[in-house]
């Protein structure tokens, strides 16, 4: 039922995002990319009207059903363009499918063995950490609250969250699956893009191509079919790329204000999407500069304008809460509140394993980002580094197909300067994937040796990616197919040691799954519950009432440097309206010294607060449930006081 | 030897200040030497025409107006069927004579009757690329010298009006800027005609020269002039530099790796910015040029005149490929086996 939902949310999105797109920036609906900028419009729209529902308190089934029906209201207007857009869609298909060659028609097969593998996992239950970190856990809360609330304890409790709302939107009207299925949609979205665009820049063989180079990529298999945001970011930031290529190549400032908008969208979804609106608006700047295009500088001054405008929801809302647009990031330029020597020393220790910000280990990236992936926490795979050098000495006369490479290249100095990590380069991806098109198909149509060669290099590729795909959707069958429990799953979901990857041990990935269970049914009813952990916390998300977090070592919103008795901890928990406490901390009554927070003297005054509240948990809460190193306080109330 | 009479052919495109300061220039010649003027007027749309129709001057003057823009070797052709002097001289409309420019000529063919000269063109050094111009090749020889055919410039040079016409003046063919001087260069070349440069004649660029004018039309020669002249002589092309760069595979990798964007365009930016960059950047930044310019005058990167060239290329690309793509797959391979033998025996469980 809930793909059903998601398909018809996205039939809409489209057919109503048609109607607006052609009236604000006359894309014609018969052109195949236009989908995919009425799928992006509506989407972003409807994410920040549930935004705005959620801040005034109408988080709620109601509000999404209302807003399906303006949005259904606005597809019946819309329904004229319906004709046009299946052409166009069919024409991609037919392009698709149409005799390439045997060779490329099996690369085609590889790449729907995989979007279908992928498509079976995003059917499964949520199963991401970082899904169940704060995608939905923060989004959990405030589905519950019925508003968007401010969990301070939250580290990402700040951050832009478009993507999630729609994920919201999709749970109002289905269920969880249904939040996850969506971005699983924008996932194919940002393939089919690849391919359109590709297509109308060269031709249909080098839109195969450019498909092909982007799904080798080897993190994406970890990321397609989950309720995460890096898919839509990729598809809106090659939308915003691909208008303000075609604005600044013909001087249109129509597709500039596009790109623009689209580049706000994306700032909206993930903080360093501001990279995206910055690299282009950047190049375009100094194009306008050097004469290389006739727009004009009020266009790109309205672009920027329009730009930091779409985008300021998320970060004004931080500013005010925080004090800083950007919490938890450049706390040096902002008096941000949640923030402190620890977090500081923490986030310091956090980037220690990243590589030193220096111009050899830029040049070295491409090749450590092949080789080296712990460096960069994420694998892209070689087809990138094999396509792009070759790429470059061919020379190109798109002058779009060069903008995604130039932007690209800014964009990886901005990455390489602030983020470093390998996942965050997904928005450049698609277009430099479509940059290294054209010049593999000239490779490849240049005889029957560099025809294999090419063909070799990207089907080991598509391979291996399919590979690492049906490796990690394979968990999900069982339970996408009814033979497991939802229970059953998370309670057995085995993955191989991801401290110690080349070891091959299988460890199971949620070994708090049945404490929270045990859990939920004592606490059943309770308001909130707090999570006490030295270092990372457990996997918080199958806990059911509210959680709170609180890790001496990640957020100051209980600060335990100024925990000083425990007296202090009774009423910062009371604060909270915490009642229980869940911890993995086993029996200890203080911090063992080889815990990280024990470590540092930097720490010390946070692991003088800690031991306090040890203390207190031990002496002053009631011990529930015991598993393993796992444990489950109650909070007696009034049993603190000093006299 | 008969006497010389000379015919100053004169082509001009939209030119009006600088032909204006030609025509000034051409009155003060010495008069040792009668001589005649033919102007070809290429359709100009800046009131040329008119200037020309009104002109008051002494000087000898045959005008030519063309009725559509046919480019300066068809124009220099026409100037040469419209000259009625046993001695062509051809002379660029944005050059400015030299007081004794003709007498220079003349003289030279007066003792010299069978060869082609080739006269000097001082560029205004208040530019970067007009220093770098006026001292580049042969315009550092301070004597007569005999030069190679891939030298031969048509701004400034004369020949007898007979070998020209028996050569067929320039090829037609060339219908854009460059390329037309290479042809009629080789050529004279290949008829044993010498070429020789003379400094004494010289000419004066009448405005400054900036570095992206002089890369547009490097560049252009490269797409167009020099394209068409290698596909119509293959081997002999070989003899320019830059092409026989071009065409070898090892050179050819080399420039290409060279001149991509990353390297090349901050060098023109810093280059056309600042002006203080030495000569070797600007032979850089030129050869760069016309190098791209070959490279777009092909279908595409394989395609057309570089063909050797472009098998290196995909030999390169291909090896690249192959060796990434293997020492992946060993790594990829290296690292997990034990995870894939142990996904492989859950798969057989």
């Amino acid at each position: 039922m809930f793909v059903l939902v998601a398909l018809a949310v996205s039939l809409i999105f489209i057919l109503s995002g048609s109607l607006l797109a052609s009236r604000l920036f006359s894309l014609n609906h018969r052109d195949s990319i236009s989908v995919y900028y009425s799928w992006g419009f509506m989407y972003i729209i409807s994410a920040y009207f549930m935004m705005a529902a959620g801040i005034a308190g109408y988080l709620n089934f109601t509000a999404a059903f209302v807003w399906l029906v303006v949005l259904v209201i606005a597809s019946v207007a819309g329904f004229h363009y319906w004709g046009g857009i299946i052409n166009s869609q069919r024409s991609i298909f037919r392009d698709l499918l149409a005799a390439n060659g045997w060779l490329l028609n099996l690369l085609i097969l590889g790449l729907f063995v995989y979007i279908i593998t992928a498509f079976v996992g995003a059917l499964s239950p949520p199963m991401n950490l970082d899904v169940f970190n704060y995608h939905y856990e923060l989004l959990g809360q405030y589905l519950s609250d019925g508003r968007i609330t401010f969990n301070p304890t939250f580290f990402y409790g700040a951050t832009p969250f478009t993507a999630e709302m729609i994920s919201g939107f999709l749970i109002l009207l289905s269920n969880l699956k249904g939040g996850q299925f969506i971005q699983y949609i924008a996932a194919v979205m940002m393939f089919a893009a690849v391919f359109s665009i590709a297509r109308k820049l060269t031709d249909a063989k080098s839109a195969v191509i450019a498909l092909a180079v982007l799904m080798s990529t080897m993190f994406l298999p970890f990321l397609i079919a989950e309720a995460k945001n890096d898919q839509v970011l990729a598809l809106i930031s090659l939308l915003s790329l691909y208008a303000f290529a075609l604005g600044y190549v013909n001087s249109d400032s129509k597709q500039i204000i596009l790109g623009a908008v689209f580049a706000g969208f994306a700032a909206g979804i993930k903080l360093y999407g501001l990279g995206i609106g910055a690299s282009a608006i950047f190049v375009i700047l100094i194009g306008r500069i050097l004469g290389r295009t006739k727009l004009s500088y009020g266009a790109i001054a309205w672009a920027i304008v329009l730009n930091l405008l779409i985008a300021s929801p998320w970060y004004l809302r931080s500013y005010f809460l925080t004090g800083n647009p950007f919490h938890p990031f450049f706390t040096d330029l902002f008096t941000d509140r949640f923030w402190d020597s620890t977090l500081a020393f923490k986030f310091t220790l956090l980037r220690e394993p990243y590589v030193d910000v220096n111009l050899i280990e830029f040049i070295l990236s491409p090749f450590r980002l092949v080789f080296q992936p712990d460096k960069y926490l994420a694998r892209i795979g070689p087809v990138f580094l094999t396509a792009l050098p070759v790429a470059l000495l061919f020379r190109q006369k798109n002058r779009v197909v060069n903008f995604f490479l130039v932007t690209g290249l800014l964009y990886f100095i901005f990455w390489f300067l602030f983020l470093r990590d390998g996942r965050y380069l997904l928005p450049i991806l698609p277009g430099i994937a479509v940059y290294c098109a054209g010049p593999l198909v000239q490779i490849f149509s240049r005889g029957k040796f560099a025809r294999f060669v090419v063909f070799a290099v990207l089907a080991v590729n598509i391979l291996l990616a399919n590979m690492i795909n049906a490796k990690r959707q394979y968990q999900k069958f069982p339970v996408v197919f009814g033979t497991q429990t939802k229970h059953e799953f998370y309670r057995d979901l085995m993955e191989v040691d991801r401290k110690k990857l080349s070891s091959g041990e299988y460890v199971p990935v949620y070994p708090e799954y049945e404490f929270s269970q045990k859990v939920n049914s004592i606490a059943e009813g309770s308001e909130a519950i707090g999570v006490f952990a030295y270092n990372e916390a457990i996997v918080y998300y199958f806990l059911e009432p509210k959680v709170y977090l609180l890790l001496p070592l990640w957020q100051n919103a209980i600060d335990f440097k100024k925990i000083d008795d425990i007296q202090d901890v009774d009423s910062t928990l009371s604060n909270f309206n915490i009642e229980f406490i869940v911890t993995d901390t086993g029996d200890d009554k203080s911090v063992p010294s080889d815990a990280l927070l024990a470590q540092y003297p930097e720490f010390k005054s946070s692991l003088r607060g800690a031991n306090i509240f040890l203390e207190y948990l031990h002496n002053h809460c009631i011990l529930i449930i015991s598993e393993g190193r796992y444990r489950c306080f109650r909070k007696i109330s009034g049993n603190t006081r000093k006299d | 030897m008969t006497e010389i009479s000379a015919s100053l052919i004169v082509i001009t495109y939209n030119q009006l200040e600088h032909l204006m300061k030609l025509i000034e220039s051409i009155s003060k010649q010495s008069m040792g030497h009668k001589f005649e003027t033919v102007i070809v007027d290429d359709c100009s749309s800046d009131g040329t025409g008119e200037y020309l129709d009104n002109i008051e001057t002494e000087a000898d003057l045959i005008i030519i107006h063309n009725n559509h823009n046919a480019g300066r070797a068809s124009s220099r052709n026409t100037g040469a069927k419209a000259a009625s002097g046993n001695l062509l001289i051809f002379v660029d409309g944005d050059l400015a004579l030299d007081d004794y420019f003709i007498e220079r000529h003349i003289s030279f063919h007066s003792e010299n009757p069978d060869m082609t000269a080739v006269g000097k063109v001082n560029y205004p050094d208040d530019t970067a690329a007009g220093k770098y111009l006026g001292n580049r090749s042969m315009f550092q020889l301070k004597r007569p010298s005999r030069i190679p055919f891939r030298y031969f410039i048509s701004g400034n040079f004369s020949i007898p009006a007979e070998l020209y016409n028996e050569l067929g003046g320039f090829d037609e063919d060339y219908a854009f800027y460059g390329g037309e001087d290479l042809d009629l260069g080789y050529r004279l070349a290949e008829e044993g005609i010498d070429i020789y440069y003379i400094p004494q004649a010289v000419a004066f660029h009448v405005h400054p020269i900036e570095l992206h004018e002089l890369l547009s039309k490097r560049y252009e020669f490269g797409l167009k002039g020099l394209a068409l002249f290698a596909a119509k002589h293959p081997k002999t092309a070989e003899h320019v530099p830059i092409y026989r760069l071009f065409s070898r595979p090892l050179t050819h990798f080399i420039l290409r790796f060279i001149t991509i964007p990353l390297f090349y365009k901050p060098l023109e930016y810093i280059a056309g910015m600042t002006g203080i960059l030495s000569g070797r950047v600007y032979d850089y930044l030129v050869f760069g040029a016309v190098f791209k310019g070959l490279l777009d005058s092909a279908e595409d990167n394989f395609a057309g005149t570089n063909e050797r060239a472009g098998r290196s290329i995909a030999g390169v690309s291909i090896g690249w490929m192959a060796i990434i793509s293997i020492l992946y797959i060993f790594d990829f391979f290296g690292e997990r086996y034990k995870t894939a033998l142990t996904v492989l025996k859950d798969m057989l469980n």
